[in-house]
């Protein structure tokens, strides 16, 4: 009985249903624009447009260690050397007195020069340090470090060509 | 009164399926599209979880040779070669043996020793401080095949992260155009990396030889006239000594090789009669 004699006003409410519903749609329809684009790419152009962009990958920067380096120092100390007519592993020196230190750093000092004559290293060093001992090996440096005993580890520092 | 209001509910209803309509269907569209794809073909982006790999093989397989070399030495000159051991003058009478019993002998003493090798290294890498604890907890299995040692090492995670992208941004505030802010933006990928590590420990080929064959041959040699020069010819790897006593002959088998034990380079002797 209400609505006979308000015709009017269920029109026009009818009209702002309409017209809502048409601003909805279309909002919904740009959301599924947006997301099916977003879907198919490897960054949020947003983002890509303040920050750069994030997929690229720098490399150089941040390989500190090097695998190849640190595989040619486990194969320096798996070495067999010969000491006072023994037949030790250079690892192995380092339980032996000052006579094994030192034949310790003729050994290390062999190494490190043949990687330089081989062009492998630019410059390099090795050195025998205790395990709370920090490596004094530079920033552009590669490090590779491995532990010989509890309280021993030896360092080796190369410039890579 | 609701049925005179027909066109209203139309609209109405027609938002709803349809809004419901449009959002399955962006729903459907993330789920079957590929999503993000990158492809690093550069290896060395994971240089350093491999270099951790490298690093954690070198440690137990210098633990492992360790262990073995401590083990052995300890069943020589412990009671745990033979299960009921005849002894003269404080030296054992090898004339007994069975396999299982000295092989779990040594196999309990390899995993103990295994574990104290490993915890004696001072590390200071979050990596390698939680192998530490990991193998110190006994996450690892050791068998004894023959004459190889197997230490088995898996469910570790060797957790790694590379800064992929670092640029500086420069915000400059409208309102204040001569003041800028700077910073440093990161994008970081982390990486799990879950190696499975077998390692093996071959006791003929560290320089020692299995107790079986030890009693084999010396089984073998007793017999003979020049004893030593038998054992010798069979188990290469140690320098043989034999010296007539008594009823008995005493050996005395020292490895060629020396072992660290207790962080002390030494040979390892075994002495017995036969």
């Amino acid at each position: 009985m209400i609505n006979k004699f308000n015709k009017k006003g269920q029109i026009a409410s009818t009209i702002t249903w309409v017209v809502a519903f048409l601003i909805i749609f279309f909002m919904i329809i740009l959301f599924l624009a947006f997301t099916g684009l977003m879907a198919g790419q490897r960054q949020i152009p947003v983002l890509s447009f303040f920050y750069g962009a994030p997929d690229e990958i720098n490399l150089e920067k941040y390989t500190a260690e090097s695998l190849e380096v640190q595989q040619g120092l486990v194969r320096f100390l798996n070495t067999q050397t010969d000491f006072s007519g023994e037949k030790l592993k250079i690892k192995h020196l380092v339980f032996k007195d000052e006579a094994g230190i030192n034949k310790l750093n003729e050994e290390a000092k062999l190494f490190v020069n043949e990687g330089i004559a081989a062009g492998k290293y630019e410059r390099a060093s090795i050195v025998l340090l205790s395990a709370e001992e920090k490596s004094s090996c530079i920033l552009e440096e590669v490090t590779s470090e491995i532990f010989i005993s509890s309280n021993k580890k030896i360092v080796l520092c190369v410039k890579l060509k | 009164m609701i049925i005179k209001n027909k066109k209203g509910d139309l609209a109405t209803t027609l938002l709803v399926f349809m809004t419901l309509v449009l959002v399955g269907a962006a729903l459907l569209s993330f789920i079957y599209s590929k999503g993000i794809e990158a492809t690093i073909a550069d290896s060395r982006f994971i240089d350093n979880l491999y270099i951790k790999e490298d690093q954690i093989k070198f440690y137990l397989t210098e633990a492992g040779v360790n262990s073995l070399a401590k083990s052995y030495d300890d069943i020589v000159k412990g009671d745990f070669l033979v299960s009921s051991p005849k002894k003269e003058n404080e030296v054992l009478v090898f004339d007994n043996f069975n396999e299982n019993f000295a092989n779990d002998n040594l196999k309990e003493k390899f995993s103990a020793n295994l574990k104290r090798e490993i915890a004696k290294y001072k590390f200071n890498d979050k990596t390698l401080l939680e192998f530490q604890k990991e193998i110190s907890a006994g996450k690892f299995n050791v068998d004894l095949k023959d004459d190889v040692f197997f230490i088995e090492f898996r469910d570790f995670s060797i957790k790694g992260g590379s800064v992929i992208g670092e640029k500086e941004r420069i915000w400059v505030w409208g309102f204040i155009p001569t003041t800028y802010k700077e910073e440093k933006l990161k994008s970081l990928i982390s990486v799990i990396y879950r190696p499975a590590f077998l390692i093996s420990v071959n006791i003929t080929e560290n320089g020692l030889a299995t107790f079986k064959e030890i009693y084999f041959v010396s089984n073998v040699c007793k017999g003979e006239e020049n004893t030593a020069q038998c054992i010798s010819n069979r188990l290469k790897v140690f320098d043989v000594g034999v010296q007539k006593q008594d009823k008995y002959k005493f050996v005395s088998l020292k490895s060629k090789q020396k072992f660290l034990v207790n962080e002390e380079l030494k040979n390892i002797e075994i002495k017995f009669l036969i």
